[in-house]
C-alpha cells in the first residue's frame, strides 16, 4: 500500500470514530394529541408530556426546545361567525375552570384569534395544518420555555356563534420539536 | 470569529501563492443530494456547490467553498400529513476545507480525505428561521483526472453543526462535480 493510501485509511478510520461519537444528538419530533369535553366557550387540558413515549425516551438528553406548533380541527355548529384562541399556564390540574383560568396572572397568550365561519348546513368545519400554525402563534419563546418543563396547562377560548356556542374543538395536537443528545 | 477564519483563509491563500514556484489553482462545481442525520424536520434535499482549489504543498490543498443547500420536506412516517406545506430548511454554507491527497488532476483514480470548518446559515421562512452557526466539515472522495486539466470529482461531505444548547445538527453530502486546473503542476 503506498502511503498516500496508508496516511488516508488511517485518516478514514479516525473520521468515522470522531462520527460515531457524534451521532448521539439528533433533532425529534414529539407529538402530543388531546381532545376536549365539550364545555360552554372554554377548553382546558392540563399536558403532562412525561407521558408521551417519544418525550419520555429523550427528557434526560434535551438540549432546547426548537419549535413548538400546533394542529387543529374546529367544528362552528352556529349560524353565525365563531373565534378562538389559546393561552398557555404553569401545570395545574387542580385550575380545570373557567374561573380560575381567568384568574391566573401567569398564563399568557399563545394561539391568537382564529375565525370560524358560520354554518351554512352540515357544519362548518375548520383545519389549521401545523404549517398554517405559525401564522397565529404568539410568545413562541414563553411557548418553548415552559413546554421544556414537559408540563404546562392549555386554556382554550371561544366567543361568538350564537347564545348556544355550538361550536366545538375537536382535537389538538402540540407538535415540538426537541434537540437532544446523549453525553 | 467569522472574521478569524477568513484571515486564516487569506492567510493560507498567500502561503501557497507564496511558497510555490508556480501557483497552483483551480475552480469547480458539484451538485448532489443532502441527508439529514438524525433531523426529523428535515428532509433529503438538493445542494448545488462552488470552490476555489489552490495547491498548498505535496498533495494538500485548500479549498475556500460555498454551497446552497435546499432541505426537503420532512417525512414524518408517524404522521404522514403532518408536515405538510411545511418546507425544510434553505442553507448557504461556506467555509474552507484543507484536502489531504489531492491529485490536481493527475491521471487516474485519486482517493482523497478533507476537514475544514465554515459558517452554517439556516433560514425557513414559514418559522422565521434565520440562523447562523460555525460548522465543521470532513469527508473523503475520489477525483479522476481527465486530460491534463479537468478532472471528475465525487465526494461525500459530513456536516456537523454545534449548537449553543449542547448537541449537534448533522448532515451528509453526496455530490460529483467538475474541476479545472490553472498553473503548473
Amino acid at each position: 500500500m503506498k502511503l498516500r493510501n496508508k496516511i488516508i485509511l488511517g485518516s478514514l478510520i479516525t473520521v468515522l470514530l470522531i462520527i460515531g461519537g457524534c451521532l448521539v444528538s439528533g433533532t425529534f419530533i414529539v407529538v402530543e394529541t388531546f381532545s376536549f369535553t365539550t364545555q360552554t366557550g372554554f377548553y382546558p387540558e392540563s399536558i403532562d408530556l412525561t407521558d408521551n413515549s417519544v418525550w419520555d425516551d429523550h427528557r434526560e438528553d434535551i438540549d432546547d426546545i426548537e419549535m413548538v406548533g400546533f394542529e387543529l380541527w374546529i367544528t362552528n355548529n352556529e349560524p353565525s361567525e365563531w373565534s378562538f384562541w389559546a393561552y398557555m399556564d404553569n401545570y395545574d390540574v387542580n385550575c380545570y375552570d373557567q374561573s380560575c383560568a381567568d384568574a391566573s396572572s401567569s398564563k399568557f397568550l399563545i394561539f391568537d384569534t382564529l375565525t370560524i365561519p358560520a354554518n351554512t348546513g352540515s357544519g362548518s368545519h375548520k383545519y389549521i395544518s401545523y404549517a398554517k400554525s405559525f401564522d397565529l402563534i404568539r410568545n413562541l419563546d414563553a411557548i418553548k420555555k415552559k413546554v421544556l418543563t414537559g408540563q404546562f396547562n392549555y386554556y382554550g377560548y371561544a366567543t361568538g356563534g350564537g347564545a348556544g356556542y355550538g361550536g366545538k374543538v375537536d382535537s389538538v395536537k402540540v407538535i415540538i420539536t426537541v434537540n437532544a443528545s446523549d453525553t | 470569529m467569522r472574521k478569524i477564519i477568513l484571515i486564516i483563509g487569506c492567510l493560507l491563500i498567500m502561503t501557497a501563492v507564496s511558497s510555490a514556484q508556480e501557483p497552483t489553482f483551480g475552480i469547480g462545481v458539484n451538485g448532489g443530494l443532502i441527508y439529514p442525520i438524525l433531523q426529523e424536520d428535515q428532509g433529503t434535499g438538493s445542494v448545488f456547490g462552488v470552490k476555489v482549489i489552490y495547491g498548498l504543498m505535496n498533495m494538500i490543498t485548500v479549498e475556500p467553498h460555498i454551497s446552497f443547500i435546499k432541505y426537503g420536506n420532512p417525512d414524518f412516517t408517524d404522521y404522514p400529513s403532518l408536515f405538510n406545506g411545511f418546507e425544510g430548511s434553505k442553507v448557504t454554507s461556506y467555509g474552507v476545507d484543507a484536502v489531504l491527497g489531492s491529485s490536481f488532476g493527475a491521471a487516474g483514480i485519486n482517493p482523497y480525505l478533507f476537514a475544514g470548518i465554515g459558517f452554517y446559515n439556516a433560514k425557513r421562512d414559514i418559522t422565521a428561521q434565520d440562523q447562523t452557526d460555525l460548522s465543521w466539515t470532513g469527508g473523503l472522495g475520489v477525483e479522476i483526472g481527465v486530460g491534463t486539466n479537468f478532472s471528475i470529482d465525487a465526494r461525500g461531505k459530513l456536516y456537523v453543526v454545534p449548537l449553543d444548547g449542547g448537541g449537534s445538527k448533522k448532515a451528509v453530502t453526496t455530490t460529483v462535480g467538475v474541476n479545472m486546473f490553472f498553473g503548473g503542476k
